[in-house]
């Protein structure tokens, strides 16, 4: 259930974040890579367990309208 | 004080967001909320933008399955974090069947992760029934941010109904978060005098003043009497409790001043300090 691979461009923080200084901003933005990295690995193990999960007549459906 | 526990408030929930201990934010704390709150937005809508076509596929998914299985999904594959931040992609029709069939539990769980500017608008389809159980759930949990981010999204109809089960220590630790203020007046309005006074008890017999304070400081002059009505029918001693809280504590007599000002001659006397 990954997107794929994609550029990713630094999240624009708010002013008010931007104004702690440059080590605050690059903080910041190592937590929302990390946030992004930890969501992925989440979806791509929830499409793993839903094929598990539904019985085997339904997976045909299912892995068509997960993987496109 | 209120402004110090806004903030608090929002590196919770920017934690919360991001899956990370509130201590590794610790070099946020002196950001103001509302810029916390507006990184708070950036982030999820990042992470919803980061996940759009796997979520859309996830909810495309549940339209073709039979609901039960769909929950199923939902509960033992997605789990509470993915669930909660593809709600914001579900039909409001299909958000009111998926949470009458998942446990509580779970569906508390998946409270704590959607975003309710996104999924806000959906939650009038969920039935009294199933949010009054996701609501116990997060009360045992002492999810009182969760719970007070959702009262600026129910209705007067469902509130009035779902706040019989909040007690008034209840009442008052969610009421301290709620996200949207001018919300609490209405709120308030929706109970009785009776509930004042279980508030009010509340405040004393748990150490909660600061709480019933802050609460009533937001509130229009017309809730602000009844809440003052109810410290005078408080009792002595509980009145004696609130007098010696006032005298030890300069920011709490600060924040009630104003309250009081409003108070009758009699009850100002009993309770501020000489």
């Amino acid at each position: 259930m990954d997107d794929g691979p994609r550029r990713r461009e630094p999240l624009v923080l708010p002013a008010g974040i931007r104004a702690l200084g440059p080590e605050a901003e690059a903080a910041v933005q190592r937590l929302v890579e990390d946030a992004e990295r930890r969501q992925e690995h989440e979806a791509a193990q929830a499409l793993e367990h839903s094929l598990r999960i539904v019985p085997r007549p339904l997976r045909g459906v299912v892995r068509r309208v997960l993987l496109g | 004080m209120t402004g110090d526990i806004d903030r608090y408030a929002e590196v919770l929930r920017l934690a919360r967001v991001l899956g990370v201990d509130p201590g590794d934010l610790a070099f946020l704390h002196d950001a103001p909320a509302a810029e916390l709150r507006a990184l708070r937005n950036a982030v999820s809508d990042r992470l919803l933008e980061r996940s759009r076509r796997a979520f859309e596929r996830a909810v495309a998914l549940a339209d073709h399955l039979p609901g039960g299985l769909a929950a199923r999904l939902a509960e033992h594959a997605m789990g509470p974090v993915l669930s909660g931040r593809a709600a914001a992609l579900l039909t409001p029709e299909k958000a009111a069947d998926l949470a009458h069939r998942l446990p509580p539990h779970f569906l508390s769980q998946v409270a704590e992760h959607i975003d309710l500017r996104k999924v806000g608008p959906l939650i009038h389809g969920i039935s009294a029934q199933a949010m009054a159980a996701a609501g116990a759930e997060l009360r045992a949990r002492g999810e009182w941010m969760v719970l007070g981010a959702f009262v600026g999204h129910v209705d007067d109809a469902k509130l009035r109904e779902l706040l019989e089960d909040f007690d008034g220590e209840a009442l008052l630790r969610a009421g301290f978060v709620v996200e949207q203020r001018d919300r609490l007046d209405s709120v308030v309005a929706l109970l009785g005098d009776h509930r004042l006074d279980e508030l009010l008890q509340a405040a004393d017999e748990h150490g909660l003043w600061t709480e019933a304070i802050a609460l009533a400081s937001h509130l229009a002059p017309d809730q602000q009497g009844r809440i003052l009505a109810a410290v005078e029918r408080l009792g002595q001693d509980r009145q004696d409790r609130l007098a010696a809280q006032l005298r030890d504590d300069d920011e709490l007599l600060a924040a009630a001043a104003p309250l009081l000002e409003a108070a009758p001659a009699r009850l100002r006397a009993r309770v501020l300090p000489g």
